[in-house]
């Protein structure tokens, strides 16, 4: 095929043509992985290639970029340049000024990722944005792995994964769905060469809840196995053994004096009747007296703190608290084992994919009386023996004191558990609703509106609580607030109040309408944008139940609108009107039993919700009687 | 701006005889034993209680310059978790110091022995922006323990004028700050927002020392409609004079003035207008037209093609790599307009200020840190400009800068010589109808009363234009239909848009003629059933409105971001076979303020079949005092109250 000039002015206006809703191309998207045998095992070479053609959006504006890389690996070159259009050819403006920073914006108190940042000078529609990364890392646990640009489509583009022949490893494809990329292989020069091309690669529509980027983005995983070391094969990644192996070989092998921790086990301990009370007293009192904080510190990050020293600062990140508990449990002879688990933001399972970017997160097993509890001290308010919501439906992998381990699916935790009942009483006073109410929370329900009261401020209390109960319209007032069971993790927490909602009602002639819809506004469902392209997640299943009961006086009626139900497997909506003398009591119920929604579900959801919101749009009728 | 007043001050201190070092100066600092729970008020309910702030500031002559010993202690008493949560990390902010020389954290239990620890977990980082970090956690935090932890910090002295708040959203018992310098040098300092006990201690005679001092300050916290900047008891210093070169009144707005604008225009040189002049040949500046025009052709060139970016780097702000790299600072492109304007025989005022939000300008206090950011005041049509803000155009500028003071520099001629004059004058707010959002609404009935199809367009203009005309100009083509439905969705967000059309967008046409956003959309949830009878929720046309419905004590005066006001058309026709049983629902007054401002208002007509609801609502007050807090509530809570408004319709 012959090879033909191309001005940048052409290459603008056919790129234009093709993505004319993008903001960017990648003309170059190539990223090159060199897996070499090393005197001390394995390197692995990544070389970043990318240049991006700016198809819109004015140059005026600054336009920042960065690169960022881990503890793990070192950064041997970088090159940053502007391709600027000047007549048949680009002129090409160096990028010079660097900075660098280590405090991020994320959540963790401590990290040990690197980013550097730069401006792009003159980036006008038709420039190209041409960055060179090359980065080494030496640990063959971490074998970096290739990503396709989540909203940028790749107009050019391959990831080259050149091995040795005495590694062996293994790639897992993911989110390869919609686009299948040519993939080839052959062998130069003793190499195994692996190819894959990305050309014409779409990628997504940025929309603001598209959810974890890893969770849509087509990506490619790349582990070793194995390789010929100097004293023959060693496994690296062959299978989760290795991965557990190598965990293993990080803990912390040292004496620990755990005198503190004892101490306070034998404190914490001292009421319990039975062994099932003496866990949980340990669970809650590790929940609640040890504050955590995320530290990723090179190997710190895999390698949990000592339990004396977590229990000594009142903080740890989530392998410190685990590390502790697992502590205080095998003080008094518990069953207890160290347990690695990746949040629900990793697609993969420890049986695909054996390798650290599996997991992300350490929690606990307790195994007592023949019952296994999972424990994730790192939540101060969750129940015990609950997963947390963002581990719940994923693979663990529990460790028996280094010897063996095990794989186990978690459950997904089921809607009747994470419930939230709004049950009120009110009464009409003119335009005006007045009443008490009781919202009794369970499971992850109760955890939420606990972990988001930390605060003793009582203003604060009662806005935040608004927040929550808020019904009927925004005129919704809390008077007066109580709970119970805040303190106590066994039963549910009970939010007691008395509330006033003015010009509720509408009155024409000796008729008054109310639209005695008092579910509570933040629970009710919302449709999904039409054009949303992943899917639609919610933190946990859950039922937000409401039960409204108005009194009203003898010589009024009140006319009930009709029942209204629709459900399938994945959610559902009841509510049902009835009458006694002097009151009438409305029931509805929103089943979410799903978290994740796929995008072949969202029309169906949206016509559900259409549906439901029909049905709450039927008002009472209250009509003064006239004799 | 600070590097331009240090640039001008360089060599102040170089002949002083005597200097120390932050060794001599620090001596080993000990713990002392109070009954800090005796200080615990046990009736709050704060989330923290400050027991005790102490700072100095130790200012030192070295071999070279000055310095400052900068010392912190804060003993803070944690009554919730998220207190524990809050202070657990401390983070101590070294971007501008020389070292941090010594620091320690204890815990204190009320019932055991307090937890020390040393200095061996600190770790330290830079952020994004560049400030460097050191910092650690906390070890044995608990809710009910008290946490005392100090720091001291060896920078190069800020003398020249700076301001540090003292309130916080927490209450303080204890505030002690001491100013300690050699005894040539006076410092002054003035509190605002509150007092402070400011008085010589003598009882150094090495030293001049001058104690800042308050006792059981409460916590000062936001509030909706409201500047929280001026209720914090904020405290301005400054060295005052210095005996050692007998030089008095130090660090006035005058000398200030002549410095910042003799090296504007020294870097404003032939060879730099002509650069300039060179750049702007492709703007095709209009020269017959008005010095308005002209000044909104310069600005609508250099920040359409040069972006401001908050980072600094010496190119930034140098007039040829900015040209060359499109790319330019605050300062940058203050030069650029200012120069610019020149060229045109425009004359332009520099104006230094600070938002409203972070501290408010006062005028009787000098001091340099209020001059923060730059604008230009253009005398001959009377406007201001945003050097800093991109999408701002001339007659706008951010609305933290109105509604308040700034240092106006002016060139004014002594003898042959051109010079800078500086003086604090007002920047005021914009009249109401500056920031308008107008809408005209129609609508129809449509599936037996079930449905409703609503036309709706709407103008905007000022800073409630803002948000959407100038982003036309940066938004990719993938958000642009999300930015087209923009302000449809903020009006009915559930509304099935049916078609939008958008005139005048592009910030070529901010603040010359309005956003206008021509809408159709169905919206079901206008419509209610009772029985028979359908309800049209017409007061949800207007789009959700701001309320202050949940009552809690108002602590501060009214302060409004900015006047703006609405007008609401509302028209549409009785559904045939109905008749309406309520429409005087319609007719709302809320003018409770007898003067005619910050009022809400909405009255029907009937014109031939069709019934026409106009609504009105101005905020032309910026700011109300505290006793009318009640009268503005109703005013806002009007609004929402329209939003009730449910009309029946009754089959005839």
């Amino acid at each position: 095929m012959g090879v033909f000039a191309q001005t940048p002015d052409d290459e603008f206006s056919r790129l234009k043509e093709k993505y004319p809703k993008k903001d960017y191309a990648y003309t170059k998207f190539n990223w090159d992985l060199q897996l070499s045998l090393t005197e001390d095992g394995v390197m692995s070479t990544l070389m970043r290639e990318e240049e991006r053609m700016c198809l819109n959006g004015n140059g005026g504006l600054t336009r920042e970029g960065s690169i960022t890389y881990s503890g793990f690996a070192s950064l041997n070159e970088k090159e940053v340049v502007t391709m600027i259009p000047n007549g048949g050819k680009y002129k090409k403006q160096k990028v010079t000024g660097f900075t660098e920073y280590d405090i991020g914006s994320g959540n963790s108190f401590y990290d040990d990722e690197k980013t550097i940042k730069y401006y792009w000078p003159n980036v006008n529609p038709g420039a190209k944005q041409y960055q060179k990364v090359v980065i080494a890392y030496n640990d063959p646990h971490f074998t970096p792995s290739f990503f396709l640009p989540p909203y940028i489509p790749v107009n050019e583009g391959s990831f080259k994964l050149t091995v040795d022949e005495d590694i062996d490893i293994e790639f897992t494809p993911f989110n390869f769905e919609d686009f299948e990329p040519v993939f080839s292989e052959e062998e130069r020069r003793g190499k195994r060469v692996l190819t894959w091309n990305f050309n014409g690669y779409e990628a997504t529509k940025y929309q603001k809840n598209n959810g974890p980027e890893l969770r849509f983005t087509p990506h490619i995983l790349v582990r070793i196995r194995s390789f010929e070391g100097k004293y023959g094969a060693e496994r690296v990644l062959t299978d989760a053994s290795d991965l557990h192996n190598w965990y293993c070989s990080i803990l912390k092998k040292e004496e620990d004096d755990l005198s503190e921790v004892t101490a306070i086990v034998d404190e914490v301990t001292r009421e319990a009747r039975t062994d099932l009370e003496a866990a949980q007293l340990i669970y809650q009192w590790v929940q609640r007296n040890i504050k955590y904080i995320l530290i990723s510190d090179g190997m710190k990050g895999f390698q949990p703190e000592a339990a004396s020293v977590v229990c000594s600062n009142r903080f740890g990140d989530c392998k410190g608290m685990s590390n502790l508990l697992h502590a205080m449990y095998q003080s008094i002879g518990f069953d207890s084992k160290l347990t690695w688990v990746g949040t629900r933001d990793i697609l993969y399972s420890y049986d695909e994919v054996p390798t650290p970017m599996t997991d992300n997160h350490m929690i606990l097993t307790l195994d007592l009386d023949g019952e296994r509890y999972i424990l994730d001290a790192t939540h101060s308010r969750l129940p015990f023996g609950m997963p947390s919501p963002m581990i719940q439906g994923k693979q663990v992998m529990i460790s028996h004191d280094c010897e063996s381990f095990e794989l186990q699916m978690m459950p997904l935790v089921s809607a009747d558990e994470n419930q939230i009942v709004d049950s009120i009483e009110c009464w009409v006073h003119d335009d005006d609703v007045s009443g008490k109410g009781v919202a009794t929370f369970t499971g992850f329900s109760k955890m939420m509106f606990l972990e988001g009261q930390s605060s003793s401020d009582a203003n604060y209390l009662k806005r935040y609580t608004r927040e929550y109960l808020l019904k009927g319209s925004n005129r919704f007032v809390i008077d007066s607030l109580s709970f119970e069971g805040d303190d106590d993790p066994n039963i549910p927490l009970k939010v007691n109040y008395t509330f006033r909602i003015d010009d509720l009602l509408t009155q024409s002639g000796d008729e008054k309408y109310l639209n005695f819809n008092m579910s509570l506004k933040g629970f009710e469902s919302q449709p999904i944008e039409k054009d949303m392209q992943t899917p639609f997640q919610l933190r946990f299943r859950t039922i937000a139940k409401s039960v409204a009961t108005l009194h009203f006086n003898d010589d009024e009626e009140v006319t009930i609108p009709e029942n209204f139900s629709l459900e399938n497997e994945l959610y559902s909506f009841h509510v049902n009107y009835s009458q006694s003398k002097g009151q009438i009591t409305r029931v509805a119920e929103d089943l979410y039993n799903f978290i994740d929604l796929y995008p072949t579900d969202f029309n169906d959801w949206n016509d559900y919700i259409k549906e439901v919101k029909k049905a709450n749009r039927q008002n009472l009728i209250i009509t003064v009687s006239q004799d | 701006m600070r590097s331009l007043i240090l640039y001008a001050l360089t060599a102040f201190f170089s002949f002083q005889s005597f200097y120390a070092t932050a060794q001599d100066l620090l001596a080993e600092y000990t713990w002392d034993d109070r009954d800090w729970y005796a200080m615990v008020d046990r009736e709050s309910d704060s989330d923290v209680q400050i027991l005790l702030r102490e700072k100095d500031h130790e200012f030192y002559f070295t071999e070279q310059s000055l310095e400052e010993l900068y010392f912190f202690r804060s003993v803070v008493y944690l009554n919730s978790e998220q207190a524990v949560s809050d202070f657990n990390k401390i983070y101590i902010n070294t971007s501008n110091a020389i070292q941090l020389v010594d620091y320690n954290a204890r815990v204190i239990y009320k019932d055991k022995e307090p937890k020390n620890f040393g200095s061996d977990a600190l770790k330290s980082g830079t952020t994004e922006e560049g400030d460097s970090y050191e910092f650690f956690a906390i070890e044995g935090a608990e809710v009910g323990a008290i946490i005392d932890y100090y720091f001291a910090i060896k920078k190069h002295a800020n003398y020249d004028g700076t301001h540090f708040q003292i309130s916080t959203s927490s209450p303080i018992h204890s505030y002690r700050c001491r100013l300690i310098s050699p005894p040539g040098l006076i410092f002054s300092a003035t509190p605002i927002n509150g007092d402070l006990a400011i008085y010589r201690d003598t009882t150094d005679t090495n030293h001049r020392v001058l104690r800042i001092e308050a006792d059981s300050l409460p916590a000062v916290k936001g509030e909706p409609f409201s500047n929280i900047a001026r209720y914090n008891l904020t405290c301005f210093y400054k060295l005052q004079d210095n005996l050692y070169s007998s030089s008095h009144n130090l660090f006035t707005y005058g000398t200030l003035s002549q410095r910042i604008y003799e090296n504007l225009i020294s870097v404003l040189d032939k060879k730099t207008m002509a650069s300039i002049k060179k750049d702007l040949k492709k703007a095709g500046v209009d020269t017959k037209a008005t010095d308005l025009e002209k000044l909104r052709q310069i600005e609508d060139h250099f920040k359409g093609t040069i972006g401001v970016t908050e980072a600094s780097a010496p190119g930034l702000s140098d007039v040829e790599t900015i040209l060359k790299n499109r790319v330019c600072s605050e300062y940058g492109m203050t030069l650029l307009l200012f120069g610019a304007a020149r060229l045109h025989d425009i004359q332009s005022e520099i104006v230094l200020t600070k938002s409203r939000y972070d501290v408010p300008f006062v005028d009787s206090i000098v001091n340099y840190s209020l001059l923060e950011h730059y604008l230009l005041y253009y005398p001959s049509v009377q406007e201001f400009t945003a050097p800093k803000a991109q999408l701002y155009r001339i007659g706008t500028i951010p609305f933290g800068y109105i509604h308040n003071n700034g240092l106006f520099i002016r060139e004014v001629k002594v003898g042959d010589f051109m010079t800078g004059a500086g003086s604090v004058k007002w920047i005021p707010e914009y009249e109401v109808d500056h920031s308008r959002h107008d809408m005209w609404v129609d609508v129809e009935f449509e599936d037996d009363v079930s449905n409703v199809l609503v036309k709706m367009r709407e103008e905007m203009t000022g800073y409630n234009a803002i948000n959407y005309q100038p982003y036309y100009d940066y938004i990719s083509p993938d958000g642009l239909q999300d930015l087209q439905e923009a302000s449809v969705k903020s009006v009915a967000e559930e509304a099935e848009i049916v078609e939008v059309e958008i005139e005048n967008e592009g910030v070529a046409n901010f603040l010359k003629e309005p956003y206008r956003v021509k809408s159709s959309y169905r919206n079901s949830n206008l419509i209610q059933v009772a029985g028979n009878k359908v309800l049209f929720k017409v007061g949800d046309l207007i789009g959700p409105q701001a309320e202050l419905y949940q009552e809690e004590k108002r602590m501060k005066d009214v302060e409004n971001t900015y006047n703006h006001g609405y007008y609401r058309e509302i028209s549409f026709s009785i559904p045939e076979g109905f008749r309406c049983t309520n429409l005087d629902d319609l007719n709302m007054e809320v003018r409770p303020f007898s003067e005619g401002h910050t009022y809400f208002t909405s009255a029907y007509r009937v014109e031939l079949d069709k019934v026409v609801v106009i609504v009105k609502e101005d905020y032309n007050a910026l700011i109300l005092p505290i006793e009318r807090f009640e009268d503005f509530r109703k005013v806002i809570n009007a609004a929402s109250d329209f939003n009730k408004i449910t009309l029946v319709f009754e089959k005839e």
